[in-house]
């Protein structure tokens, strides 16, 4: 609890409207395809396509981000329009542990492996939470069944869900669950 | 008091998690990050020898490390921790992966504590806001705002260099007209800064030169920052900026007509 934690004030201004979105009905169009290079980082790949919400918050997209092209190392966002930092609601898989240090709970409960979700909480300021679901899922989870977890803790298309990760013009990507990112690799 | 202490190390105690990735193990430590993340560290082994690494984790951006920083003041501090934590760095994935490497298993955990202390150190680092460093990233900032929301999705390809494994990196790649264009960001808090910027500038244009036809590059942009008139104005900045402006096949755009921009990189 050192530093004063990044409070988003515009999440703030719309505290009810922000807690009617994340609750209410959303639907997109399935499959969502994750299929173009990602223009800053040759080795991930991006999908994005509209969300509508039954309590909409501005023009909101889903983005998807599959990072070394590996199945088990993704995130999902949900952007809107309406503020600066457009991020509302987020999953990642397969990169940092967050540290939830500005709850007032023992350091091991601030400590959220992922996959976790991430967000703004009535105080403005962004946390990571686990679900049982998540809890109880296969580490890593690969994203398939990611997309579906994230799809139920933001109530997107109640079930009839699904995702397609190729890249255009290229075989589906294959990938064992324990990938060892060090593969390969010479140290001398 | 005794069972206070307990607690704590037991609570401590339970921050370490491990995952196994194939041959290798993640091992989430104590060790955290002004930027509220906990550090993790991968081991794995090659021949008779562990290694301990960062996995890339820094330099592929996970803990918003920003690796194109400039900053003299930062470089000194990386460079500080890594020798003083005796890092060694290799290359995979195209990414930058550091890491010591160790003959005895007993001393395994030495490393993991080294290693992780050091990630933890230069990504809190990273995070300070150092003087001269200030404007520039502001000023960069405003420019990939600019280029992400003023063009199409996609449009530019930010910090990048002609081919993956270049250290030559410009502020941005566009492809219009069926050419690539080369953009710089040139800034500085003092003029010293601003020349130097300027310079590097106007050498990695030159750099590009002998590939033009290869990638069929057709123009190379510096966009100059001129919201300061005591720098962008003063003599120091001013004579280099008219030798460049001499030759004939580069543009200099000062920020203030970025209306121009679409005209240039796309006609």
């Amino acid at each position: 609890m050192s530093k004063q934690p990044k409070v988003d004030n515009e999440i703030l201004s719309i505290l009810e409207d922000y807690h009617l979105f994340i609750s209410s009905d959303k639907s997109m169009d399935m499959p969502f395809c994750v299929n173009k290079v990602d223009g800053n980082h040759v080795t991930a790949l991006k999908g994005e396509a509209e969300i509508t919400a039954a309590s909409p918050l501005g023009n909101t997209t889903l983005r998807c981000q599959v990072r070394d092209k590996n199945e088990f190392n993704y995130s999902f966002s949900i952007l809107s329009d309406r503020i600066q930092s457009r991020m509302l609601f987020r999953m990642d898989e397969g990169d940092g542990t967050h540290w939830n240090r500005h709850l007032p709970i023992p350091v091991e409960q601030q400590q959220v492996p992922t996959p976790h979700f991430h967000k703004k909480g009535d105080n403005g300021i962004e946390y990571a939470y686990r679900t049982d679901r998540i809890n109880e899922s296969p580490v890593p989870l690969n994203i398939h069944d990611g997309f579906d977890v994230f799809c139920e803790e933001c109530h997107i298309n109640h079930g009839q869900v699904e995702i397609k990760i190729q890249e255009e013009g290229n075989l589906p990507l294959e990938f064992e669950p324990e990938a060892d990112p060090l593969k390969g690799v010479n140290f001398l | 008091m005794e069972e206070l202490f307990n607690a704590i190390r037991e609570s401590y105690n339970s921050l370490w998690h491990v995952k196994v990735l194939g041959e290798s193990l993640e091992i989430i430590t104590p060790m955290v990050t002004t930027n509220d993340s906990f550090v993790s560290v991968f081991v794995t082994k090659r021949g008779d020898d562990y290694i301990v690494t960062d996995g890339g984790w820094i330099s592929a951006g996970y803990y918003d490390f920003e690796a194109d920083s400039l900053s003299p003041a930062y470089n000194k501090l990386f460079q500080y921790y890594l020798e003083n934590y005796q890092i060694l760095q290799t290359v995979g994935h195209g990414r930058i992966i550091y890491y010591k490497k160790i003959h005895n298993q007993f001393l395994v955990v030495n490393a993991v504590f080294e290693l992780s202390n050091f990630i933890s150190a230069v990504v809190s680092g990273s995070n300070i806001q150092f003087q001269a460093e200030k404007r520039e990233l502001r000023f960069s900032r405003t420019v990939r705002d600019y280029l992400t929301n003023g063009f199409e999705e996609g449009s530019f390809q930010f910090n990048r260099g002609l081919t993956p494994d270049s250290s030559i990196k410009y502020g941005a790649i566009s492809n219009f007209s069926g050419h690539l264009q080369l953009l710089n960001i040139v800034t500085g808090s003092n003029a010293g800064y601003y020349r130097d910027s300027l310079c590097r500038s106007n050498f990695y244009f030159e750099a590009a030169r002998a590939y033009r036809d290869r990638y069929r590059i057709n123009r190379t942009v510096a966009l100059l920052d001129d919201s300061t008139p005591s720098v962008y104005g003063c003599p120091q900045v001013g004579e280099l900026v008219s030798i460049l402006r001499a030759k004939e096949d580069s543009i200099l755009l000062p920020w203030s007509e970025k209306g121009r921009l679409p005209e240039l990189l796309v006609a």
